[in-house]
């Protein structure tokens, strides 16, 4: 097998090794959305103090 | 919707996401770390998310004041002061005996006591004996035992002409116990001979001899406190044990409530990313992307005139101090994260502020990557105590005692991986989120903060599951 066709085979490796860092993709960009919501939203009403 | 009925909204959802992290056990069989899987590792990551994403949830609603800032411990009873001094002595002689079998038994890492106490016994078994029972090696610390009956002795000679030991400096903080831990990891994962019986004796000593030296610098407790890379590694981890022993009483306290307070010094960040970046680089270690790297490190250092094997210990040193780069950087991405949410918070003073959030974190990958080894190797401390030199003899009458692979199956092994880590990383997710509503004036800007402790989290549950079941 050549040397360029060795990622190629390996691709489905390493497309698996991916899925397990997926979900650090997906809840960073909920994470992002929110905040951008977040600081869009209206602080009218006073915050609400930890005891 | 109520307060109240969020709250249970809340509860039901954590729960139904902790049985979707545990697969069906018609489908699930023979789970166990770089082995082939017949349920997709990665499902486990997705899971994990869940778990840690409704927890947050879970805690933002029914978690909106601090409760473990400050703790009352409820003192349970006192122990005589022979008991300090039996427990240092059995330390001592525990140490000696290790060390003596390590210079003079048989040469053969399987067949010598010293090893298998070093790497089992000293290394994954105090640890979770420190979460369960408090610091209980602080009670049989030889070095520190002998410390304190040297100091005992010279105060009763010297009196009040003693001289007062050295203020320890503020500047050095636990950065000993930063190289320590670091030294002993290297050792343990990259160092050619970290088997030979002899070598490790000889470690063992020169530790010791360290210790001695920092404690007649700055003293016995201030050293043992600080510079002592071991005794500071089991006490971080007695931290989350609901059992506390303090000058010779044993108060309790809620779980987890001795980490709030624990005293945060120049080191600590580093000494937790040691911790936890040393233990992924095991994980690490043990797959084919690692052996594929490790190669071309290996090819490059021996271009440049290292023998092989140091060329490979070369790289092994590359890929450790590595993993702890990226377990740091990780943890700092989180606080500058953090840094966002409010005003007048530095990144340095937020790091220090929610470090101990990464103690539990950091016992969840020790159990995870180490607790197969105890579970078998382990069993190995009985024939080997009898005869501790591999001589043939049998001072227990268990020399004969083989290893039983059996008695805990891969699957309950890969059971009880996924469950410390994701155990330990939302207790981490706790620590931090009641860290939060004592450091941000409103709970609103408190839970926004913890956005990136929680992506910090899911990252650090996604990694140790990676290095746990990924063949890559």
């Amino acid at each position: 097998m050549s040397m360029y066709a060795l990622p190629i085979a390996h691709a489905g490796h390493w497309l698996t090794g991916l899925l397990y860092f997926a979900p650090v993709v997906v809840v960073v960009g909920a994470l992002a959305w929110q905040s951008m919501k977040d600081r869009h939203a209206d602080d009218e009403e006073p915050g609400d103090v930890a005891s | 919707m109520t307060s109240r009925r969020r709250r249970r909204a809340a509860v039901a959802a954590a729960a139904g996401a902790v049985a979707l992290a545990l697969p069906a056990s018609a489908s699930a069989h023979g789970i166990g770390s770089k082995q082939p899987l017949p349920l997709p590792g990665w499902l486990f990551a997705w899971a994990a998310m869940v778990v840690l994403v409704v927890s947050f949830i879970g805690l933002a609603v029914a978690w909106s004041r601090p409760r473990l800032q400050d703790v009352v411990e409820r003192r349970r009873f006192a122990v005589p002061r022979l008991f300090e001094a039996l427990a240092g002595g059995l330390g001592i002689a525990a140490f000696v005996a290790v060390v003596y079998a390590g210079f003079a038994g048989v040469q053969v890492e399987t067949a010598n006591l010293i090893p298998t106490v070093v790497y089992v016994f000293f290394w994954v078994a105090v640890p979770i004996l420190s979460l369960l029972f408090g610091d209980v090696f602080q009670a049989v610390n030889p070095w520190r035992a002998v410390g304190r009956a040297v100091g005992w002795a010279v105060q009763r000679i010297g009196g009040p002409q003693t001289p007062a030991p050295l203020a320890y400096p503020v500047r050095l903080g636990h950065w000993p116990a930063v190289v320590g831990i670091a030294a002993f990891a290297w050792v343990e994962l990259v160092y050619a001979d970290r088997g030979d019986p002899s070598q490790l004796a000889i470690m063992a000593l020169a530790y010791a001899a360290v210790q001695l030296v920092g404690m007649s610098l700055y003293g016995v407790e201030a050293w043992s406190a600080r510079g002592d890379a071991f005794g500071v590694y089991f006490g971080l981890f007695s931290r989350m044990s609901p059992l506390h022993w303090r000058d010779r009483a044993l108060y309790t306290r809620p779980p987890l409530s001795g980490l709030p307070s624990m005293p945060v010094e120049a080191g600590t960040v580093a000494l937790l990313a040691v911790m936890i970046g040393t233990t992924s680089f095991d994980g690490l270690s043990q797959g084919d992307l690692w052996n594929t790297l490790a190669g071309h490190l290996q090819d490059g250092f021996t271009s440049v005139g290292l023998s092989a094997e140091h060329a490979l210990e070369a790289a092994g040193t590359v890929g450790l101090l590595a993993m702890v780069g990226v377990v740091g950087g990780l943890y700092r991405l989180g606080i500058a994260g953090m840094r966002t949410v409010g005003r007048g918070h530095q990144s340095g003073e937020l790091a220090r502020s929610f470090v101990h959030s990464l103690v539990p974190i950091a016992l969840a990958y020790v159990i995870a990557h180490y607790f197969s080894l105890l579970a078998y190797q382990g069993q190995a401390i009985a024939p080997l105590a009898s005869d501790p030199l591999g001589h043939g003899s049998d001072l227990l009458g268990t020399a004969d005692w083989g290893i039983s692979y059996t008695w805990i199956g891969s699957r309950a092994i890969s059971y009880i991986q996924v469950a410390a880590l994701l155990i330990g990383h939302v207790a981490g997710l706790a620590l931090a989120h009641d860290r939060a509503l004592a450091t941000y004036r409103r709970v609103r800007e408190a839970t926004r903060s913890q956005y990136w402790m929680l992506a910090v989290m899911v990252g650090f549950t996604c990694l140790g599951l990676w290095l746990l079941f990924s063949t890559v």
